[in-house]
């Protein structure tokens, strides 16, 4: 019991801490889950790739965690703690935010995050390009990608694909 | 203020529809749910526009927790209330949190492949193009003033180059994207 409590009051802290994002916590949830001892950095590291090429929110990577410490109970810890207060708070402020939605200022306020949100998608599409593509192939395959997603209404899928058909065949 | 829909105008979508669409939106997300929420809500739904899209996202970098979680959220008690977040968050976590963990478990059996290791590499350049290509299909769309543009530009090497940590760069371009935003709302 005493390790699903602790298991609720790291992802509960990540989940407030995660502001812009999941992946900006990571570092420190490997920090705390090492020092509990229940598994090493590089196995740590491990889970993150895995729950990083799956399909989903990369932030299963709590619940994943969870489960390798304590099956079902700690995978339902993991996910009620990562998302649990974060959503409670999204979930007010979007029922709040319909008394306001008609307010000007409000609409200022959202229009005002636009270059916010996009310059931080742009960020991490570069953070991320510059640890995946250590040579000219895999930049191209990035490129590929990219202009396929502008150009074209493809499904995403497809590029991911490409992506894996070319690294096995670059090796 | 026909620009911004009152509650009652706003589309209700039954939660139902919601789940599966979300789910459709997590089944797709490898390697970053992003790119396949913006097409599923914007291209493949009609749910909402760029600018929405874009605007609901800001939101949900502001507000602490996984962006993509929160949209989730947002989304659902939007368009059905408490029902329809839950809607929308079980689709998308749940189906692929049972493939995670049966993957993690398949996973020590073929770590050693190289070409294993490969893939998933070329994979993960490709993901990386794929939030590229959104967010240039998120600029193209929104098109955001050139004061704005300044704003979104300063964000985007802050974060990608200067790695000045999240929280100063969302307590500074906040503000200065509502002040840059301002005439034209």
């Amino acid at each position: 019991m005493s390790t699903l409590i602790t298991l609720f009051v790291i992802f509960g802290s990540m989940s407030l801490l995660a502001i812009g994002g999941a992946n900006s916590t990571v570092p420190e949830m490997q920090r705390l889950i090492v020092a509990q001892g229940w598994m090493d950095a590089s196995q740590f590291a491990h889970l993150f790739a895995i729950s990083q090429a799956s399909p989903g929110p990369n932030m299963l990577i709590a619940p994943l965690v969870g489960w390798q410490v304590a099956g079902g109970a700690g995978a339902l810890t993991g996910l009620i703690g990562i998302c649990g207060p974060s959503c409670t708070l999204t979930y007010l402020l979007a029922r709040a935010g319909d008394r306001f939605n008609s307010n000007p200022y409000f609409a200022r306020v959202r229009a005002g995050l636009v270059p916010l949100s996009i310059g931080l998608v742009l960020a991490t599409g570069a953070i991320l390009a510059q640890s995946a593509d250590h040579d000219v192939m895999h930049g191209l395959v990035t490129a590929v990608a990219a202009a396929g997603t502008i150009w074209t209404m493809r499904n995403p899928l497809w590029f991911l694909i490409f992506g894996a058909v070319v690294g096995a065949l670059s090796l | 203020m026909s620009a911004v829909p009152a509650d009652d105008e706003r589309a209700k979508i039954p939660p139902l529809t919601l789940f599966r669409a979300f789910m459709s939106i997590g089944l797709s997300g490898f390697g970053g749910v992003l790119p396949f929420a913006r097409r599923e809500l914007v291209d493949r739904r009609n749910w909402m526009t760029d600018t929405e899209f874009a605007e609901m996202l800001g939101v949900a970098q502001v507000l602490p927790g996984p962006n993509i979680i929160n949209i989730s959220v947002w989304f659902g008690t939007k368009h059905a209330g408490a029902l329809g977040a839950i809607a929308a968050f079980t689709g998308l976590c749940g189906v692929p949190l049972v493939m995670l963990i049966a993957i993690a478990t398949l996973y020590g059996r073929y770590a050693g492949a190289p070409r294993v290791g490969a893939a998933v590499d070329g994979m993960a350049s490709a993901a990386a193009g794929l939030i590229i290509g959104t967010g240039i299909t998120l600029f193209r769309r929104a098109k955001p003033n050139y004061r704005s543009s300044a704003v979104l530009a300063l964000v985007f090497v802050a974060a990608a180059f200067l790695r000045v940590p999240l929280l100063l760069i969302i307590a500074v371009a906040a503000p200065l994207g509502v002040f840059a935003a301002g005439k034209r709302a």
